[in-house]
């Protein structure tokens, strides 16, 4: 088959950060192509860039032999290019019939009866060749693979040619991830052409022709999928992992356990399910939970810091089972939290630095005279705090949300360490740093365990789990792996992460 | 210092607005603004009997306005001071005519009752938004409806003073009622306990830990949470102080001016109080800078009226010029930006 | 049978305006946005529909300006609402001091401070030929001012809109989920806003049917809160047309006894009557917590990009 979609060097920068370097790439039509990478590897960017929403700073892209109008979302619409979302676009308390409405190019100008959405929606979907149940149905009461139909339904509205699905079964179960493969296959039998974005190497296998693996803003290779089996996949999706360049303190052999879960379960509530989740920390180690986000870390996360509760299962803190019932209650249990945003759930960015300095439970009932929070206290407190993490601020007075990314991850690590936690759980701490920030928490850490504590590092980039951790544990749906310990083949672990057999 | 600057710019931008606006709100009625102005000032502060009549506007505002400004602050979209200012006065003007005790004991009992009946109209409010997820916004203004034909049926009926002939409640104790400060004016001792509520809650707020909670959990629920604030409780605590200061402000004027609870008794001091805790950016000072200006207003309207013929009601569209501005001006960033749901509260 | 016939023309008397004024408010929420300004567009309504009746001569002129009134002050809050994406709660609160401040000050100015209040013209009841002639129903509902007709043709006019046209479905997308709606090419902020002004435009209506029908004049602060019943009839009728057409029944019955309640001898006290709906409006939040069918982005500000 000819190409149909040539995409040809296309670059984006967000910032310091290089999302896309010079990405080409050929599709055809008839074909269901996947686009494999880890979190940050520029799959859903491209994708973006290709749906409009993003204008490339170089580069471009032809349809057919046409070039396409880059930056248009509504260009890339009428070239026929559909992409369905991670974020469902559909208005729950409507109807199935009601949100298609609006999407096709010859919708009503005002009149517009039940009776004849119903008849739209129902010659729409026939039409595609899909099946969406009752288009009477209200939204929210479907199941997500009924609306995830309903989604797809409403990207090839028109005449697209070009259906985007981006991380389509995050949210799927089995059953419905096998009904959607049985689409797509549909799909292709009538030329469409699927890009499917993934980070799943068994579903890679399993329905796409060719495969496109991404690293770093870049294309590292693309394969038919006979010619390339699961473990060289992998390798391409992780690269080689880093050299360890940190020199790691020994854990002490009998160093107690300081953290232990056991067949840690959460109940299913539209996001990942944690599944008999086991591991044990020691004192003075660092132990990694790798992963790509969205495979359990937040649950994980909630669960530690007593902001979700256990279905199943139990957490021991030093020996003594700890009630994570809230995070107060997780504080005196001993439990440190760095939330994975800081803007959302580490700080209160119209306070100022010195009031965010103290943002901690713990903290607090330290600095408190009875029901007095003394401001030369708290002045005192956040100097030092400031001071010790080399936290660069135009003063205590200022608003913290003057402080660069940095500065404000520098402060948030050195608050939660300051009442000396049991055990630290920290999730992805240097998202967003530069190096020099990054590797000033990676000494704080270090420094942390040093003295007979404990640090779970939650964290999406992989080598600085190599890097940092004396164990890992991959996280993939819902399951953690049996520790490793660095240094792992890449291969072992892309695999662990794109959940292929262990 | 300079912080302290900058944070009052948009106010002072919005009070410079305001004069513009009013100035030609005046001139269209076809009265002369500069006047009208003198007139309002001369009323406002000409005389010790003018700037006795603000410092008496000032009281119910300084209190309502600081309970719009705790409620604000931590979440609680508290409309109702209007209702709770009534309850209090309902407590003080019963509690008043009636308690056998001698003032120095009497007065600070009547005045709890108040705050207490206040408190207990707030807690109304937070507790179905806190259980049943009501909105706040709704439930309040709901309340002060209530409230107003509470007072409505009482003062018609059973508390209608003895010998009724106007619809109104006995009038309070002389032993209780609350002194002048300055004998021939009508200023009285409600004015330092307005202030005293003023500094007590300036030093709630900043110099404790319960105060610093609030804040945290009005501007960031979900990070004040996960540093183990409760926030639902600080939430339910702020609206059931918030109208526990109103319900004083209903006490002091009971207790202070009127004697008497009657309908129509409040001017709207609870709805001008929003305004006043927008104007003072919901800090204790600011408040009392924003009750002065706004006390000022209502006291120095009347002489407008007289000698400049404008219409007394104009301050209306001061105070809401002022809001307006405030509010459009940085996009209400510097204000929670919704009633927060229950579940973000109880997560 | 007289006091039953009178007692349901003044339960519809009464229930006009209401149900005018929470009409509108019905389309601003479903929109999405919370209009508690409501009361401050009925007020200047009436004002500017009294004036305007006052020196025209003419009622319909009046009812016209009252209309427009309402716009004028809806735009303004649309602005500040929508598109400076203010706080909507503290921009309604303000937009009623400021109706509360222009009436007062613009009446003493047009009539000076006089004594007595000056009577309007009213609008002519037109009365349906046969159907005004049923006994007791038939002098209540069927003898209306073309303004109550008005109303009353509104519901289903309002239920047709948002549930069988396409801008009803945006209208109703916007109030549910903005992002989605914009995902979808719905222009929110247009929408919004357009919702806006029909609110305040019906509003204004509202108010004009006070001052020009009810009372035939205007005094400062005449909406007396009508303006807050009909946020509260707006979720007591559950956000449906038909719903707030027997709510706003209701709640006229509830004012209406009192004009009658002399002769109806009822043992309550008829302060009781007048908080009725408010709390049954509480206790129906409270019972249906969880379930409520607010739209769901209702109140939230959304940054229109």
């Amino acid at each position: 088959m000819p190409p149909i979609l040539r995409i040809d060097r296309i670059s984006k920068r967000f910032g310091r950060l290089q999302a896309l370097a010079d990405v080409s790439l050929e599709v055809s039509a008839g074909e269901i192509h996947a686009i494999l990478g880890e979190n940050g590897a520029g799959k859903s960017t491209l994708m973006h860039v290709l749906s409009g929403l993003y204008h490339p700073d170089s580069g471009a892209i032809t349809l057919n032999g046409r070039t396409l109008t880059l930056g248009a979302p509504l260009a890339a619409r009428r070239a026929g290019i559909g992409m369905v979302h991670q974020h469902f676009t559909l208005v729950e308390p409507l109807t199935v019939a009601e949100n298609l409405v609006l999407c096709s190019p010859d919708r009503p100008a005002f009149r517009l009866s039940p009776h004849d959405a119903v008849a739209h929606a129902t010659a729409l979907a026939e039409q595609a060749g899909i099946d969406i149940g009752d288009p009477r149905a209200v939204t929210a009461t479907l199941p997500v693979g009924l609306r995830q139909r309903v989604e797809i339904l409403k990207a090839l509205a028109g005449e697209t040619r070009i259906l985007i699905l981006d991380e389509p079964t995050a949210v799927l179960t089995r059953e419905e991830v096998t009904q959607l493969f049985a689409l797509l296959r549909q799909l292709r039998a009538r030329d469409r052409l699927v890009l499917f974005i993934t980070h799943k190497l068994r579903e890679v296998t399993e329905i796409a022709d060719r495969v496109t693996v991404m690293r770093h803003g870049r294309v590292i290779a693309t394969e038919r999928l006979a010619a390339v089996n699961e473990g060289q996949m992998a390798e391409l999706m992780i690269g080689r992992a880093a050299p360890q360049r940190r020199p790691r303190r020994p854990l002490a052999a009998d160093a107690p356990e300081v953290l232990r879960l056991d067949n840690v379960t959460t109940a299913r509530d539209g996001g990942c399910r944690l599944n008999a989740v086991t591991c044990a920390v020691r004192a003075g180690e660092i132990f990694g939970v790798a992963g790509v986000a969205g495979n359990g870390q937040q649950e994980l996360f909630e669960v530690l810091a007593g902001l979700r509760t256990m279905g199943s299962g139990r957490v021991a803190i030093g020996g003594t089972p700890a009630a994570l019932s809230s995070p107060d209650a997780a504080a005196r249990a001993g439990i440190g939290p760095i939330p994975p945003d800081r803007h959302h759930d580490g700080l209160v960015l119209p306070m100022t630095v010195a009031e965010n300095a103290v943002l901690n439970r713990n903290v607090l009932a330290q600095l408190r005279r009875g029901p007095w929070l003394p401001p030369a206290a708290v002045h005192a407190f956040a100097a030092q705090l400031v001071k010790t993490y080399a936290v660069q601020t135009a003063g205590l007075e200022a608003p913290v949300a003057s402080l660069s990314g940095g500065n404000q991850q520098r402060l948030i690590v050195g608050r939660q360490l300051a009442p000396q936690p049991r055990v630290l759980i920290a999730v992805n701490p240097t998202r967003g740093l530069d190096i020099a920030a990054a590797h000033g928490v990676y000494d704080a850490l270090d420094a942390y365990v040093a003295g007979g504590r404990a640090v779970m590092l939650i964290s999406s980039d992989l080598d600085e789990i190599v890097d940092l951790c004396h164990r890992f544990a991959v996280l993939y749906d819902g399951t953690l792996s049996a520790p490793l310990t660095p240094p792992v083949e890449p291969e072992v672990v892309g695999r662990l992460m794109a959940g292929a057999a262990g | 210092m300079k912080d302290l600057v900058l944070r009052a710019v948009p106010s002072i931008a919005a009070l410079a607005a305001a004069t513009a606006v009013s100035a030609v709100v005046i001139a269209a009625a076809g009265a002369n603004p500069a006047h009208a102005f003198a007139a309002l000032l001369d009323g406002a502060f000409g005389s010790a009997d003018s700037l006795s009549e603000t410092l008496v506007k000032t009281c119910p505002l300084l209190l309502c306005g600081l309970a719009v400004a705790l409620a604000f602050q931590t979440g609680m979209w508290n409309i109702g001071a209007e209702g709770q200012l009534l309850m209090g006065a309902l407590a003080a003007a019963f509690a008043g005519s009636r308690l056998p005790l001698p003032g120095a004991l009497g007065i600070p009992t009547v005045m709890a009752a108040a705050a207490l009946s206040g408190a207990a109209w707030g807690a109304l409010a937070g507790t179905l938004k806190l259980r049943r997820d009501v909105n706040e916004v709704i439930s309040t203004i709901m309340l002060n409806f209530i409230a107003l034909g509470i007072v409505s049926y009482l003062v018609q009926g059973p508390l209608m003073e003895i010998g009724g002939r106007y619809p109104q409640t006995d009038a309070v104790l002389t032993g209780l009622r609350l002194p002048r400060l300055i004998p021939s004016l009508r200023v009285h001792a409600g004015l330092p306990v307005a202030l005293v509520a003023c500094g007590l809650l300036y030093a709630m707020l900043y110099y404790t830990v319960v105060g610093y909670e609030m804040r945290a959990a009005g501007l960031n629920p979900i990070a004040a949470r996960l540093a183990g604030i409760p926030v639902a409780r600080r939430m339910f605590g702020a609206i059931v102080l918030s109208g526990a200061l109103a319900g004083l402000a209903g006490a002091i004027e009971v207790m202070g001016i009127t004697f008497r609870l009657y309908e129509r008794f409040s001017p709207g001091y609870g709805f001008t109080a929003i305004a006043v805790g927008l104007l003072g950016r919901l800090t204790p000072v600011g408040v009392l800078l924003a009750a002065l200006f706004f006390g000022a207003l209502e006291a120095g309207s009347n002489a407008m009226q007289r000698d400049a013929g404008v219409s007394a009601v104009l301050v209306s569209v001061i105070q809401a010029t002022v809001v307006i501005f405030l509010v459009a001006a940085e996009h209400g960033r510097w204000l929670p930006s919704r009633p927060s749901t229950a579940e973000e509260a109880l997560q | 049978m007289n006091l039953l016939s009178a007692l349901l023309s003044s339960t519809v008397t009464m229930a006009v305006p209401l149900l005018l004024a929470a009409l509108g408010e019905l389309l601003a929420e479903r929109a999405g946005v919370i209009n508690v300004g409501l009361e401050g567009m009925m007020l200047t309504g009436a004002f500017a529909a009294m004036v305007t009746t006052y020196f025209s001569g003419s009622p319909l002129l009046g009812v016209l300006a009252g209309v427009m009134a309402g716009i004028v002050l809806a735009a303004l809050f649309g602005y500040t609402a929508v598109q400076r994406n203010a706080n909507q709660v503290v921009a309604g609160v303000a937009v009623n001091l400021l109706a509360v401040g222009l009436t007062g000050v613009g009446y003493r100015a047009v009539f000076g401070v006089t004594g007595a209040a000056l009577t309007v013209n009213s609008l002519k009841v037109l009365p349906l030929p046969l159907l005004a002639q049923i006994p007791i129903v038939g002098s209540g509902l069927f003898s209306q001012t073309i303004v109550g007709y008005v109303a009353f043709a509104l519901v289903p006019a309002c239920a047709f809109l948002i549930g069988q046209t396409v801008p009803g479905l945006e209208l109703r997308m916007a109030g549910e989920n903005p992002h989605a709606a914009t995902a979808q090419g719905v222009p929110v902020a247009r929408v919004r806003l357009m919702a806006l002004l029909a609110c305040g435009a019906l509003a204004g209506l509202a108010g004009a049917d006070l001052a020009v029908v009810y009372a035939r004049t205007f005094v400062e602060g005449m909406s007396a809160g009508r303006g807050f019943i009909a946020l509260a009839i707006v979720i007591f009728g559950r956000w449906s047309p038909w719903g707030i057409l027997l709510a706003a029944l209701l709640f006229g019955l509830a004012t209406a006894l009192q004009f009658h309640f002399q002769a109806l001898a009822l043992a309550i006290p008829y302060q009781f009557l007048l908080m009725l709906p408010y709390g049954v409006t509480l206790i129906a939040l409270a019972i249906s917590a969880g379930r409520t069918r607010a739209p769901a982005a209702l109140g939230q500000p959304y940054l229109h990009e």
